[in-house]
């Protein structure tokens, strides 16, 4: 009987550890991509400062290639898009995985 | 670039702040850590913003002198060891690092417009991680101040109330007005009670609680002052070191020691009497209202525990259980209590006490007074606000004017909550006087005054419980109880107290007589009652 009690909690503890590394996971993904939309926010604003003069570069592996200044501005402006899109999903799975933790907890107490 | 805000410390440490575990050393020196980490945290960050502020300020210098001549003769790093002589060339062309590997080919003043750009955006993730500091490092006080609290176990006190989930709400419950408006939190209320200077909501409670207190106990001590007042302070000096911590309802019995004649305007008041009471708690509270005037040397004691015997009428009077911690600070320990049904009090100009209450008191009395000759031994139980108006009952000529009453009545129907109208502050100012020019003649004989009372119980008067037209607000600082002063310093042996052993016969009377508490005599009436008598 106990040993019975035992091993489901076993089991539950490992749920509740599993479902703790996604959510880590996810939390440190989501920060990344939140790095990555303040850092693409800059670039767009800094290329609305130049103008056509000047010659934009992407760097692709070793090589900078040329492009626009107008085609840099558009995908920046969509990269910035799907960040945003992608923030909200993480969103909304963590917003899953955080509760389960909890019903894990309840579940134990 | 990163985040000003970091989740991790602020949400450990607002968890550990709002655990509603008792106030232990080691959960405050942790919250402290935590928050003192988050502190440096930011601190550190701003130190590395700033270095970063340093160098985009030497690299506009850098891009400013940079055009000033056509070429440069450098030494070229080859690898890590070598260098080669070189030229730089083309010193207005700067290929600038946009971010996410985007570049920008601009001339050196364009490049410097970048730069100023992005010090624009580090300006403003220092100004950021700056307030999140300030605010950790307030909160850093606060702990420590709470750590101080914690240790020195002095004179600050910790006030518990637990909340029981069972507990039921004959009232109705409030319903917000705003739908997402943040509903009354006042239950767990973990206030620092320090010579009265903080946690002022439950004080102003407190002292209200403390103030009809007060009166109470004047009346009593004044009959004990002359027998032993000095006991008094040696019994409170020695309980207030007990420690108990109950949150069940617990009988506070206080006694009032009164250095000057009664004044209306001392809040203070010791509380002793451990021995009419097990389980009694000790403590001292020092309130000033009305501008008080007769302060005790209360800062002797260690503990200010404030201690309130209150009942719930609609179950949002306070009790205050007083407990000293043995290896933490003073706590009090609060709950709600409910008041049986069946009292009612006058809460209003028109309304009349009915309590059945009384009548046990009243049996009780009887048989105090019959049984023994001994004086004051016997002080009345004081478990709710609704007893002390039970038991505070001025008596005017005779008669008994109810005080008015601040509590809200169960059944709302006699509500009136405190008058503060031109009328009725005539009206009283005029019964006060009233009453004061009675009451001295009543000091004068007190053996007539209790004659008349006896005579008033053979005589079946008509009166009913008159509204209190004439009595003064709980907290006016009127000095009604002076008048029972001189009367009580004669203590009577078949009177225990000026005042009470006449209310329950009185009590009697009305319940004898009729069997409608409630009928209300309007003021006017009342008013033109008393000046037939």
């Amino acid at each position: 009987m106990a040993e019975l009690i035992q091993k489901k909690l076993q089991g539950e503890v490992e749920k509740y550890q599993q479902l703790q590394k996604d959510l880590s996971k996810s939390m440190s993904g989501r920060q990344k991509l939140e790095a990555q939309l303040t850092e693409n926010n800059i670039v767009k604003e800094e290329l609305a400062l130049l103008d056509g003069s000047n010659v934009v570069f992407k760097l692709l592996g070793p090589v900078l290639v040329k492009q626009e200044l107008g085609e840099a501005r558009a995908t920046v402006g969509k990269r910035l898009d799907y960040i945003t899109a992608e923030i909200k999903f993480y969103l909304h799975s963590n917003q899953d995985e955080g509760t389960a933790p909890f019903s894990v907890d309840s579940w134990k107490a | 670039m990163e985040a000003p805000a970091d989740p991790g410390p602020p949400a450990s440490a607002s968890a550990s702040a709002s655990a509603s575990a008792p106030l232990r050393a080691p959960a405050v020196a942790r919250l402290r850590e935590e928050q003192e980490k988050v502190v440096t945290n930011c601190q550190e960050k701003i130190q590395h913003w700033k270095k970063v502020d340093n160098d985009y300020n030497a690299l506009q210098e850098r891009l400013s002198t940079l055009p000033d001549k056509l070429s440069y003769n450098i030494m070229v790093p080859f690898g890590p060891f070598a260098f080669m002589p070189g030229k730089l060339v083309h010193t207005n062309e700067v290929t600038v690092l946009l971010g996410d590997n985007w570049f920008a080919k601009c001339s050196a003043k364009q490049a410097v417009g970048l730069v100023e750009h992005r010090k624009e955006h580090v300006r403003k993730t220092i100004d950021d991680l700056k307030k999140v500091m300030k605010n950790f490092e307030s909160r850093v006080e606060f702990t420590e101040d709470l750590q101080k609290m914690s240790d020195a176990a002095g004179d600050i006190v910790d006030i518990r109330e637990e909340i029981k989930s069972d507990f039921e709400f004959k009232a109705k419950h409030r319903i917000a007005h705003k739908p997402h408006s943040k509903p009354k939190t006042s239950d767990i209320f973990e206030a620092d009670f320090a010579n009265d200077v903080k946690s002022k909501d439950l004080l102003a409670d407190k002292e209200l609680w403390a103030r009809l207190e007060e009166l109470e106990r004047q009346e009593e001590l004044l009959g004990e002052l002359d027998s032993k007042p000095d006991t008094m302070i040696a019994n409170g000096e020695d309980t207030s070191s007990e420690e108990e911590k109950e949150d069940q309802n617990v009988n506070v019995h206080v006694t009032h020691q009164v250095t000057d004649s009664v004044t209306s305007s001392s809040c203070y008041k010791d509380v002793t009497h451990s021995e009419l009471f097990s389980g009694q708690l000790n403590g001292q509270v020092n309130c000033s209202m009305n501008g008080s005037n007769s302060y005790h040397s209360n800062e002797d004691e260690d503990e200010e525990d404030d201690d309130d015997v209150g009942g719930d009428i609609e179950n949002e009077n306070d009790h205050d259980a007083l407990g000293v911690g043995d290896h933490s600070i003073p706590t009090i320990y609060f709950s709600h209590t409910v008041e049986p049904k069946r009292v009612r009090i006058n809460t209003g100009k028109n309304t009349t006490l009915k309590f059945s209450e009384k009548k046990e008191e009243a049996k009780r009395k009887r048989k105090n007074s019959s049984g023994s000759g001994h004086s004051a031994q016997e002080l009345p139980t004081i478990r709710t606000p609704a007893d002390i108006y039970r038991v505070f009952v001025d008596v005017v000529n005779g008669e008994y004017v109810p005080r008015k009453s601040i509590l809200k009545s169960r059944s709302r129907e006699n509500s009136v909550c405190s008058d503060t109208s031109e009328s009725s502050a005539a009206d009283f100012d005029d019964k006060r006087g009233v009453l004061r020019s009675i009451s001295c003649e009543e000091a004068t004989c007190s053996d007539t005054s209790e004659s008349i009372l006896e005579e008033e119980q053979e005589e079946n008067h008509h009166k009913k419980l008159l509204p209190l037209s004439g009595t003064p607000e709980a907290f006016s600082g009127t000095v009604i109880e002076k008048e029972f002063l001189s009367p009580s310093l004669t203590p009577h042996p078949t009177m225990v107290h000026p005042v009470l052993p006449t209310i329950p016969e009185r009590k009697e009377v009305l319940s004898e007589v009729s069997e409608e508490p409630t009928k209300r005599v309007s003021k006017f009436k009342a008013a033109r009652l008393q000046q037939k008598n």
